[in-house]
């Protein structure tokens, strides 16, 4: 029964502080939506200036380029050189050609990348015509030149979907999973602290350790809420596809439960808020910024984090894998060690102290 | 049923005990005012008392249980009312009310019997921040009795409330006392609230009793005597009569008022002869402002002599 109304009212703090939950999705979806309408698009534009009355040749130079995915080559037709000139030095072109018999002069910016990638594109689209006039033309020569060749390639193009996790997915899975649970689990006990209720726990006849387990249990359950929040989202917008195992969901609770006992711990052991966000942003930040540049420096300092390796599993099982047993093991140990702090702390120090009440 | 025995405490920031060696006891059903100015280690003792704060040296006994040795005993006979407590702002009181009750083991089905007990029957669906401090009071001291203990610590109870309010609040109290038979042990600066219910006193003040007894005893103790206010209508012979035996009064428009001790009230009217001047006689009891002020100065007096 005890067991019952310490969960009963878990949940209902939990469920009447939404706006709570509503930041903790929102926060990964808005960065999400952010980011891919300010990255570049996977189709580069490149615009050249041309002097009309060479609309032929512009139409074999497409041609040329054709097959190269990823690439759109905008000609614009030019009165005169000047004209041109001077669009290329706002910007307004990535470079101008200018055609003379069968002779292309190209005149590029050189200073950015579209500039480079205008002249690469137009020579590979000049080398491609030349060679299909070559085999058209000079069947013999072909043959030749094939034989005396000391290397050749073939390019086979495979199209797979990646199972790995995009870093802004996961950024957003690490942000509900770690962040927000992290937050949650430390704020649940200084609520507690604030507003001296956890001297009348301390009181009362209830079983201290299932303090804790009702608040990981109500942590566990908002989780899954923003979590399968947050999955809907992806798979609906197509950013990443998964698949709910047993086995996933086994190591999302192994990691839930790490994550909540060391934010248990954390507000358990301090008082001040300011050393809390510390400790907070020490625990979270090295994480993320890990798992988003994707650095082998900072990982390995940070290796023995367990948030680190708690993310690493969590990364793991969305992306099909069980996860490193070692990793496991740990998660587990510090599920133990936090528990026996905690409770340690509960029974032991005085309340006063605990709660930080002056006489 | 309490006994407080050679109780030390020390903070490690403090230079000075908060309490120093302090020593009372109170083996019957009385409700007993703890006074003592701001720091005089009030709160420090109803603390230790609840098991809440270790104590340096000393030990403190409830209903025969140990504060040092049977910690879990004395948090189950004892209860706690506190104004430093907030609740949980976002549920409502009878959620509230309903979650204490279910850590304590008590059967939701009691809650109706608390509520009407309580007077919060009218409020039970609001939300805690949305709760008025005299609301708020009626609803902490639920939560504290609820647990049915032996002694009920009550730390400023009385603090913020308009006088609806504390006279809502004293009623509750005495139900407490007389009906639950509950010892109550009040500390309050409201002393004219706290003499309502109290009949022993212990007066604490820099971490050690300078006193402690039950009231009528102390009053005794320190001369205190019954005063009696005399209104009676202003004329030069009432004033003759005042300023020959040097009688203390206030003016107020037409009326005079005297102060004198209730022992010479025959004396004064025989002497006054007609009583058609008389508008109002008015007793006053010795209050437990008065005696807390003059055991204070005493204390004063003794240290520096």
């Amino acid at each position: 029964m005890q067991f019952i109304t310490l969960l009963n009212k878990e949940i209902k703090l939990l469920l009447k502080n939404w706006q709570l939950l509503l930041v903790s999705v929102l926060v990964p979806v808005l960065t999400l939506i952010a980011s891919y309408i300010t990255s570049e698009t996977s189709v580069v534009e490149l615009k050249i200036g041309y002097i009309q009355n060479f609309d032929s040749t512009v139409a074999l130079l497409n041609n040329g380029i054709q097959d190269m995915d990823g690439i759109k080559l905008d000609f614009l037709k030019f009165d005169n050189i000047n004209e041109m000139e001077q669009e290329l030095s706002s910007s307004n072109l990535d470079a101008y050609i200018v055609i003379d018999n069968e002779t292309i002069e190209m005149y590029y910016n050189a200073s950015n990348t579209k500039g480079q990638s205008s002249a690469s594109v137009i020579n590979q689209a000049v080398t491609i015509i030349n060679a299909q006039n070559l085999v058209e033309n000079y069947p013999d020569l072909v043959d030749k030149v094939n034989q005396t060749q000391c290397l050749s390639i073939e390019l086979n193009k495979v199209d797979l979907k990646s199972k790995s996790l995009d870093p802004l997915v996961s950024f957003g899975f690490i942000w509900i999973f770690l962040y927000s649970t992290l937050n949650n689990s430390i704020n649940q006990i200084q609520q507690e602290k604030g507003t001296k209720t956890l001297m009348y726990i301390i009181k009362s006849p209830i079983n201290k350790i299932n303090v804790f387990l009702t608040k990981q249990l109500a942590v566990i359950f908002q989780f899954l809420l923003m979590n399968a929040a947050y999955l809907i989202f992806v798979k609906t917008v197509g950013l990443f596809d998964f698949k709910i195992t047993l086995s996933s969901v086994l190591v999302w609770l192994i990691v839930i439960l790490t994550v909540s006992s060391i934010g248990h711990l954390v507000g358990m052991i301090f008082n001040n808020s300011g050393i809390m966000l510390i400790v907070e942003l020490v625990l979270v930040f090295p994480v993320l910024m890990a798992d988003s540049l994707s650095t082998n420096l900072l990982s390995k300092f940070i290796s023995f984090f367990p948030t680190y390796k708690a993310t690493n599993l969590m990364i793991e099982s969305l992306q099909g894998e069980i996860g490193n047993i070692n990793d496991i093991i740990f998660c587990l140990v510090t599920i133990f060690v936090c528990y026996i702090i905690n409770y340690s702390i509960l029974i032991k120090k005085d309340a006063v102290k605990l709660c930080d009440i002056t006489s | 049923m309490y006994e407080v025995n050679n109780v030390s405490k020390i903070y490690p920031q403090m230079s000075i005990p908060a309490l120093n060696n302090i020593s009372f006891s109170s083996n019957n059903n009385n409700a007993i005012g703890i006074l003592g100015s701001n720091g005089a280690g009030k709160t420090t003792l109803f603390m230790a008392s609840n098991a809440l704060l270790s104590i340096n040296s000393g030990d403190i006994l409830i209903n025969n249980y140990s504060v040092k040795k049977e910690p879990n005993k004395i948090k189950q006979c004892t209860g706690l009312f506190t104004d430093k407590l907030v609740l949980y702002p976002v549920l409502t009181v009878k959620e509230v009310i309903k979650y204490f009750l279910g850590i304590y083991g008590i059967s939701s089905k009691k809650y109706n019997y608390w509520r009407d007990w309580g007077g919060v029957k009218e409020f039970e669906n609001r939300q805690i921040k949305h709760l008025s401090t005299g609301m708020l009071k009626k609803v902490m001291l639920l939560i504290s009795v609820i647990s049915k203990p032996k002694v009920l610590f009550l730390d400023e109870p009385f603090s913020g409330l308009d006088p609806v309010a504390k006279s809502d609040f004293l009623l509750l109290l005495k139900s407490l006392k007389e009906e639950e038979k509950i010892k109550l042990i009040i500390s309050s600066h409201d002393l004219t609230e706290t003499q309502v219910i109290v009949n022993e006193v212990v007066i604490i003040e820099k971490g050690t009793v300078i006193e402690s007894g039950e009231v009528n005893n102390l009053i005794k103790k320190y001369n205190g005597k019954k005063m009696i206010s005399l209104y009676i209508n202003r004329t030069p012979e009432i004033m003759d009569y005042i300023h020959k035996n040097n009688f203390e009064y206030k003016d107020s428009n037409d009326l005079i008022i005297m102060t004198f001790e209730a022992d010479h009230l025959n004396h004064v009217l025989s002497e006054l002869g007609d009583t058609d001047k008389f508008v109002d006689i008015v007793t006053k009891e010795v209050s437990l402002d008065i005696l807390y002020n003059e055991v204070r100065k005493n204390a004063i007096h003794n240290i520096t002599e």
